[in-house]
């Protein structure tokens, strides 16, 4: 995570190539599609706004849930989730540097049941998680690189949990809310050391860690306009009623470069050893979500979603762009017992493109995705086998103060074991 | 786009989705329905569980049912009631189901019915019978709310399934001590539409209608459910509250069942009532 104000962390002497600026980007809050949650939604790219009639509709529109056919437990396990980022020939312009994210957890679990006239349920999703854990050395590259090593630790996860309530007001009309308290805990070390082929050393130790407490109130409507048409619409927000940051920061180096001279810039940089706080909340989007489906027939469903994020203006966590996501989702019966189901989805970086005049910009990276997955079903239950894939090029900042621009390749991929249980 | 754009854009899609909301349309909840939730996936073993489930919720429910009451102490008026009940039972469509008839001790007027078989008439309303026709009518309307599982696809009861596949979804799902939760639900809810909300309208006529084909198939006069229900009807008092609160109005019950019977041809028949023989076993009490 990148501080623009506070944490600014030491840039690269002339002859040394340090990566200060490393940046998540598979957990990054503003890149809005990190994981998607629900056996059924996964596999349709999350094109479920108009669907959302089971337990994860509590994530995806609150409104469907009013049209769950049976008192219904659902459980979704992710197996495994890999991000690769490759930063293309950032080491003495010839090497790349890859970091890696891979995390295995349970990302979704919901119940939902009748109330009154209406539904109510709960739920519990994980829409982003990363772990990061790797040591790194390169030898013998550019003019006079003699070894860097890099250690890099992070990890990052959202957690929300919350009730829902929904009710159908007519055969073609419901409305639904969730409430999500949303926990985020986020840390970020990092260790670089370089040795030059004349002795010299430079190290650069940072340390960043976040935890945030909020409230995302969803609300949600579903209609019905025509025979087999279902529209779907939300709204939401992410409310951050508190925020607790820790950053520490160290350089020294034994070489002709100035301790606390960036050489490549000339300006002065601060060494901070101590630990510093500060608790400056995010400025979070509003997400207006409209979708649509077609059921077709009891063995095919058709759908699709667009999904807007407003614009934001943030001086302490970065500016973040409006933009729009797409997603469009197929569900297929083959048989009462199996099913089909495929999507493909955006998942655009919140975040402005990179300008070569300004510096200590945030990774831009555009992703599309596809999905899949196989249910079998008995009459009670459903087990599904599915797999996310998540791939994009951007360009990148990696130098504190440079105005370099880095090329950026991310291929993110996950594969899932869910289930869904009715009683 | 500027805020005033995004302003616009967020209002006009509320608007156009209150204007959806309000125009004719479609049954939202039919078309929802996914070839998995068919008949065409339901097995053997899925039928036979429900079975099971369905006599394991209603063995609570009637657990209830006697003890808001209590049980009326006179073995051989219950089992001429089970020897009645019975042979209705042995001419309706479901023998994988073992009825079990009981008096309830109360003056009240009514008789319930529990999903598995479990039959209840009260002491007040066999008061008010005038021969044993009238009782297997009664009976016959309760088994009828049993073998069209009237209560059961009210409250979705179904039984687990015992399939691998399936318990490897409750294992992941963790769903043992939900589905424990849920049959207990099942039962307050079974429990609440007996003694406050009853059945729906439709389902009422229709135990009427069964029951008196019941009735007829078994021997007896098949008029003497339709007669009971308008002694019934004249009946001014405490004593029926519950009856007609949780039925539809008698007029329309009486109406509905007299149409029945007419396009049946069943009120020409001329059947036994055994008069006799149920006030040597009534009149005894």
């Amino acid at each position: 995570m990148k501080i623009n104000r506070k944490a600014r962390t030491l840039g690269s002497a002339a002859v040394a190539l340090v990566l200060a600026n490393v940046q998540p980007v598979s957990a990054d809050p503003f890149h809005y599609v990190n994981s998607l949650v629900g056996n059924r939604a996964s596999g349709m790219g999350g094109a479920y706004t108009a669907i959302s009639d089971d337990p994860s509709g509590m994530f995806y529109n609150p409104a469907g849930i009013a049209y769950a056919p049976v008192p219904n437990l659902s459980a979704s396990a992710n197996a495994l989730s890999t991000t690769d980022i490759t930063y293309k020939g950032v080491l003495g312009g010839q090497l790349d540097w890859n970091r890696r994210s891979q995390v295995l957890l349970p990302n979704f679990f919901g119940v939902v049941q009748p109330l009154g006239e209406g539904v109510i349920g709960f739920s519990y999703a994980v829409p982003n998680s990363l772990l990061e854990d790797q040591d790194q050395e390169f030898r013998n590259f550019g003019a006079d690189v003699a070894s860097f090593t890099v250690n890099l630790n992070q990890n990052d996860n959202t957690y929300k949990f919350g009730p829902t309530y929904a009710k159908a007001f007519s055969d073609s009309f419901s409305m639904g809310a969730t409430l999500y308290a949303v926990y985020r805990s986020a840390e970020l070390i990092q260790n670089q050391f370089v040795r030059q082929i004349d002795g010299d050393v430079q190290w650069i130790n940072s340390y960043f860690e976040l935890s945030e407490l909020g409230l995302q109130p969803t609300l949600g409507v579903m209609v019905s306009p025509y025979e087999r048409v279902s529209v779907g619409a939300t709204v939401s927000k992410l409310f951050i009623l508190s925020t607790d940051v820790r950053t520490q920061g160290f350089f020294d180096s034994n070489g002709n470069a100035a301790p606390g001279l960036d050489t490549t810039t000339g300006t002065t940089i601060i060494n901070f050893p101590q630990v510093n706080t500060f608790d400056d909340k995010r400025e979070t989007p509003w997400n207006l979500r409209v979708g649509a489906a077609w059921f077709v027939s009891d063995s095919l469903i058709v759908s699709g979603d667009l999904s807007y994020f407003t614009k934001i203006s943030d001086e302490v966590y970065g500016d973040r762009r409006a933009l729009t996501n797409f997603a469009v989702g197929l569900e297929y019966y083959l048989s009462p017992t199996s099913a089909l189901r495929a999507g493909f989805f955006s998942d655009f970086s919140s975040t402005p493109e990179i300008s070569s005049s300004r510096v200590n910009q945030l990774d831009h990276v555009d992703l599309l995705g596809l999905s899949g997955s196989y249910t079998w079903f008995t009459r009670n239950s459903s087990i599904t086998l599915g797999g996310v894939f998540k791939q994009g090029s951007g360009e990148a900042q990696l130098f504190t103060g440079a105005t370099s621009v880095q090329d950026v390749d991310v291929v993110s991929y996950s594969v899932y074991l869910s289930t869904s249980y009715s009683y | 786009m500027s805020h005033g754009v995004q302003h616009r854009l967020l209002v006009g899609t509320i608007c156009s989705f209150l204007l959806l909301a309000i125009a004719p349309v479609s049954d939202a909840g039919s078309y929802r329905a996914r070839a998995s939730q068919s008949d065409a996936i339901v097995t053997q073993e899925d039928i036979t569980a429900d079975v099971e489930a369905e006599i394991k919720v209603g063995r609570e429910i009637a657990a209830r049912i006697l003890g808001r009451f209590g049980v009326l102490d006179d073995t051989r008026l219950t089992r001429y009631v089970n020897l009645v009940g019975k042979s209705v039972a042995l001419n309706a469509s479901r023998p994988e189901i073992e009825f079990r008839f009981a008096i309830l001790d109360t003056q009240s007027v009514n008789a319930y019915a529990a999903p598995g078989g479990y039959i209840f008439v009260t002491k007040g309303a066999l008061d008010l019978m005038q021969d044993e026709a009238e009782l297997a009518g009664v009976l016959a309307h309760e088994i009828a709310h049993v073998t069209e599982k009237h209560i059961v696809d009210e409250l979705r009861i179904r039984g687990e399934s015992k399939s691998s596949s399936a318990g490897i979804a409750a294992l992941i799902g963790g769903s043992t001590d939900a589905a424990r939760v849920a049959l207990q639900q099942a039962v307050d809810q079974a429990v609440g539409i007996l003694f406050e909300k009853g059945l729906k309208q439709e389902d009422e006529h229709e135990a009427d209608s069964v029951g008196t084909l019941f009735l007829t198939n078994t021997g007896y006069d098949p008029k003497a459910l339709h007669r009971y229900l308008q002694r019934v009807a004249q009946i001014k008092g405490e004593q029926v509250e519950v009856v007609s609160s949780t039925h539809p109005p008698f007029h329309a019950r009486i109406n509905a069942l007299g149409s029945m019977m007419a396009e049946a041809g069943m009120k020409d028949l001329e059947m036994p009532r055994a008069q006799e023989r149920f006030k040597q076993h009534l009149g005894n009490n």
